[in-house]
């Protein structure tokens, strides 16, 4: 009573100025408070005040043609006593093996570095060890390709034993024998987890009759029958110059580096007379295909068509699905599925830009009472993003993270030898490294949606294995 | 993400194998708080990789609490006090970088890769988690769902993982060190997170922590910056460092585990042998290294030789994991085609280190620890692998120097090392064989297949 008797008798002139200054100070008091106990975190003020500025990766591939006529891209950096030399042979991966020789270009790869020339298979790898060489080779459904990494103070060493495994492979018998049995296991082996078994039917279903769809170890009987003749015939009639992409990188000179393609690919043959393999006929229009196993979790794959490397549109779908399924754990997919509800370790996906075999390709797993939730999530995610595209927000931020990550690709010097094969393979350009980030830059909203839109369209080909016959639990 | 490296044996040293501190040019230093900072310049590219080793892992948990420490490492990525829910994937993944973390039995380590310009922010996030974390009830409750989906991805749909863990049970007995890194699926589920911040608030602690950096910066600035972002975390007052957990060193045991596995089509069996770790002992630890080099890593290796190339096994290799806090492991191990004979490849476990010592001359040794240090060179290379490397020997509680003299301890290791650290594990040493084998009953081969197709 006292209380509003006072209230009522004080002058009200400037009473909201007051009461806004008291709120004013009360805030500004809390702010200080808050802030001094709970320092708000504001990561772009942080980035802006660093001491550390943005720097430019300066050494940039120069394109080489040496004196025997061979092309290749060099990235010369002589920071660390490192050399790496990247090839890739175009028509010459496993789907080009005979049919009744599947298995022949793995085999061949196993083999190849086992001894050659002058150098029986105890002092092949006796010389790659103690010259602290590393050579591997690799076989794709379309390529064969290897790389050859040294100290650059043993050059000579790597030269000399690369040049003599092109000229003159030995395939030793016990090497040979021994890298049979070893596929024969494998292949008994293939369908111990669910992912080896869920590799092999994906291959199946979505490339049908076509050599893409083959065991990638290749046939029992057929490697059994391999001679070492075959593998010598394939070396010679397959890797051949017209096929043959190079790329070199780190403490090396561009005379060095053309002498080192000379003495190793010079004397390979021109030409070959292996036929361009068709593209295959994907089959995508059947949407599930289940597999009934006995499995802690079903795992699963899907894919629907995508876009080649040269495509117009490959830069919107590139970041469209790096919005979708690519980029971990921010992804939409991880966030509906993983984040917001648990019902798996991952999914994710990932876009194949191969000439033949443009696709969009996913995998997740889960146990089998949130598969089909799992499996709904997939699609009802996959058509919003059709219908409704991706929001300005997350294009930002897309592109934010493509550009800032630009340097991380140049972290080791195989990786850039490894990159300059890429860039020929794809026909990127020699300049691709100082365009790369605009590309980024320039795409637009409507160009990501216009795609969202065209390759979401159609919902993705499923393949699972698994128990998806369990009853369902709680949710 | 967020891998779980079960055991980081680092493939029986591939990373150490490459290591020379002359070339490496590490330096270290130690803030108030006692965080321990190393620091690797490499100017290759303008790029860093950082690391953060907690020295605390699977072993340090309570029992029955097996995967506190693989659900807290999940649940570093779900909020703070000043970077709620999930904003902490979102900052890293706006400045471009690749961020991830592991646990394994002796470390928890989080990761981020990124560009030079963007290594505040990182550190920044870093500092941030370890003195701020807040787990919200319904983060805890999807993380620990996750973990336990991706204990039946990693784990239970993988039969060489099962045998793995029958393994490690079996010879580790009740020790720590027998407990799966994922914990089992009731103990996820037992998991509260009361038991998490526990587990958060005693062990997270900047005296408990190894900082890596790894790229482009210099050691100033290196110091400048660690100190603006770990220097103000305090100590946890409550931090008393983890026991190490006694393992059977002494008394000499022999297990056998045989399992039966329906997917497994091929006999694979492996014979482990308890043995000295690097910290414990560094002379036998350097000795079992160069022996193993000789013995079973990679091509013209005595089994390989022996063995693999006269057709006997399929393929055979051994391992020895010296990088670890506790006791190491030496082990021996051969595949099998369904036609070789199980008793003999059983007798080549139990008898090819023996012969292959008696054959090892001081010529041939010479000639292993040449190929050994043939690519040192290589650690220059690439930031994250000496990034890797350093945050390893560190967290084990082992200095610099230690890389530093990684290739005279080497060049030091005589045959008579090698013969009496190797005939103190034959004779002494706890071992284990285990047989993983496809049923060998018709029926139980033929599996219920059904494929159904549906829909268009």
């Amino acid at each position: 009573m006292h209380r509003r008797f006072y209230r009522a008798n004080k002058p009200r002139r400037f009473l909201l100025l007051k009461i806004l200054l008291l709120v004013a100070v009360g805030y500004g008091v809390w702010w200080g408070y808050k802030g001094y106990v709970n320092p708000t975190f504001d990561a772009d003020k942080i980035y802006t005040d660093s001491i550390l500025k943005e720097k430019t990766f300066t050494k940039m591939p120069v394109e080489v043609v040496t004196p025997q006529g061979l092309k290749l891209w060099l990235i010369e950096d002589h920071e660390i006593p490192i050399v790496s030399m990247a090839f890739l042979f175009k028509k010459a991966g496993r789907g080009y093996d005979a049919q009744n020789q599947e298995g022949l270009a793995m085999l061949a790869a196993d083999v190849l570095p086992q001894g050659a020339g002058k150098y029986n298979g105890h002092d092949y790898h006796e010389t790659l060890e103690l010259n602290g060489i590393a050579l591997g080779f690799n076989v794709g459904l379309e390529n064969f390709s290897g790389q050859i990494t040294f100290p650059s103070a043993n050059i000579g060493a790597a030269e000399d034993i690369l040049s003599e495994t092109f000229r003159a492979p030995l395939f030793p018998d016990d090497a040979l024998k021994s890298s049979k049995q070893q596929f024969l296991t494998a292949l008994a082996g293939q369908k111990e987890t669910p992912q080896g078994e869920l590799g092999l039917e994906f291959a199946k279903v979505l490339y049908g009759n076509h050599p893409y769809a083959r065991n990638p170890l290749g046939n029992a009987q057929d490697i059994e029958n391999l001679s070492r003749e075959d593998l010598q015939n394939y070396i010679k009639t397959t890797l051949v110059k017209e096929n043959l992409i190079i790329g070199i990188a780190g403490d090396i000179n561009s005379e060095r580096a053309s002498e080192l393609a000379d003495n190793v690919f010079a004397n390979l043959s021109s030409k070959s007379d292996v036929e361009e393999l068709e593209a295959p006929k994907m089959n995508l229009q059947t949407k599930r295909h289940k597999i009934e196993r006995k499995t802690a979790q079903v795992t699963s794959s899907f894919a629907a068509l995508g876009v080649t490397r040269e495509d117009k549109d490959f830069y919107p779908l590139y970041i469209a699905n790096y919005i979708f399924g690519g980029s971990g754990l921010t992804s939409r997919l991880s966030l509906e599925a993983r984040e917001k509800k648990g019902l798996t370790y991952g999914i994710g996906t990932y876009l194949a830009t191969d000439r033949k075999t443009p696709l969009i390709l996913g995998q997740f797993s889960s146990t089998p009472e949130n598969y089909e939730q799992m499996y709904q999530i997939l699609l009802h995610q996959w058509q919003n993003f059709a219908t409704n595209g991706v929001t300005k927000e997350e294009l930002e931020a897309a592109k934010n993270y493509l550009l800032a990550s630009y340097n991380l690709r140049f972290n080791s010097t195989d990786g850039l030898a490894d990159m300059l094969v890429a860039m020929q393979q794809y026909n990127l350009g020699l300049d691709f490294l100082q365009k790369r980030n605009d590309y980024i830059k320039n795409i637009t909203l409507k160009q990501v949606n216009k795609a969202a839109k065209r390759y979401f369209n159609n919902l993705p080909m499923e393949v699972s294995i698994g128990s998806t016959k369990v009853q369902k639990g709680e949710n | 993400m967020n891998k779980v490296v079960y055991i980081i044996v680092l493939a029986g040293f591939c990373f150490l194998q490459n290591a020379e501190a002359k070339l490496f040019n590490a330096t270290s230093f130690e803030l108030k708080n006692g965080l321990e900072v190393v620091v690797i310049p490499n100017h290759k590219a303008p790029i860093i990789k950082q690391m953060l080793w907690y020295k605390v892992g699977s072993i340090d948990e309570p029992l029955g609490k097996g995967g506190t420490a693989h659900l807290l490492e999940h649940l570093m990525f779900r909020g703070t006090k000043n970077v709620k829910d999930s904003e902490f994937n979102d900052v890293v993944a706006l400045h471009g970088a690749d961020a991830n973390a592991f646990t394994s039995d002796e470390v928890t380590v989080y990761h981020e890769f990124s560009d030079i310009s963007r290594l505040e922010v990182m550190m920044a996030l870093e500092a941030d988690r370890m003195a701020n974390l807040e787990i919200n009830d319904d983060a805890f409750d999807k993380e620990r769902k996750i973990v336990f989906q991706e204990r039946q991805q990693r784990v239970v749909n993988n039969p060489a993982a099962r045998f793995a863990e029958i393994m490690e049970r079996t010879l580790w007995q009740d020790s720590p060190y027998a407990r799966p890194v994922t914990g089992t699926e009731a103990e996820i589920m037992s998991i509260n997170k009361s038991d998490v911040e526990a587990f958060y608030n005693r062990y997270y602690t900047p005296d408990n922590a190894v900082l890596v950096l790894s790229g482009d910066i210099d050691v100033k600035t290196a110091m400048k910056l660690t100190k603006k972002y770990f220097g103000k975390i305090d100590k946890r007052m409550a931090f008393l460092s983890s026991k190490q957990p006694s393992a059977a060193l002494t008394d000499k045991q022999s297990y056998r585990v045989e399992s039966q596995m329906r997917e497994i089509k091929t006999p694979r069996l492996v014979k482990s042998y308890v043995v000295p770790s690097l910290p414990q002992n560094s002379k036998e630890a350097y000795a079992l290294m160069v022996f193993a080099k000789y013995f079973g890593d990679g091509y013209n290796s005595f089994l390989y030789d022996n063995y693999v190339l006269k057709g006997k096994v399929v393929s055979a290799s051994s391992s020895y994991s010296a990088l670890r806090k506790g006791p190491g492991v030496f082990s021996v191990s051969v595949y099998l085609s369904d036609e070789q004979d199980i008793d003999k490849g059983e007798e080549i476990l139990n008898t090819s280190v023996e012969e292959a010592l008696k054959q090892l001359t001081a010529e041939r040794l010479e000639t292993e620890k040449q190929k050994m240090l043939s690519g040192l060179v290589y650690i220059q290379d690439n930031p994250e692998d000496a990034a890797m490397l350093a945050g390893q020997m560190l967290a084990l509680g082992m200095g610099l120097s230690d890389i530093e003299n990684y290739e005279e301890n080497l060049k030091a290791v005589s045959l008579e090392d090698i013969q009496s650290a190797v005939n103190k594990m034959l004779r002494h040493s706890t071992d284990i064989t285990g047989l993983l084998l496809p049923y060998n009953t018709q029926e139980s081969s033929v599996l219920p297949v059904k494929t159904t197709e549906e829909g268009k």
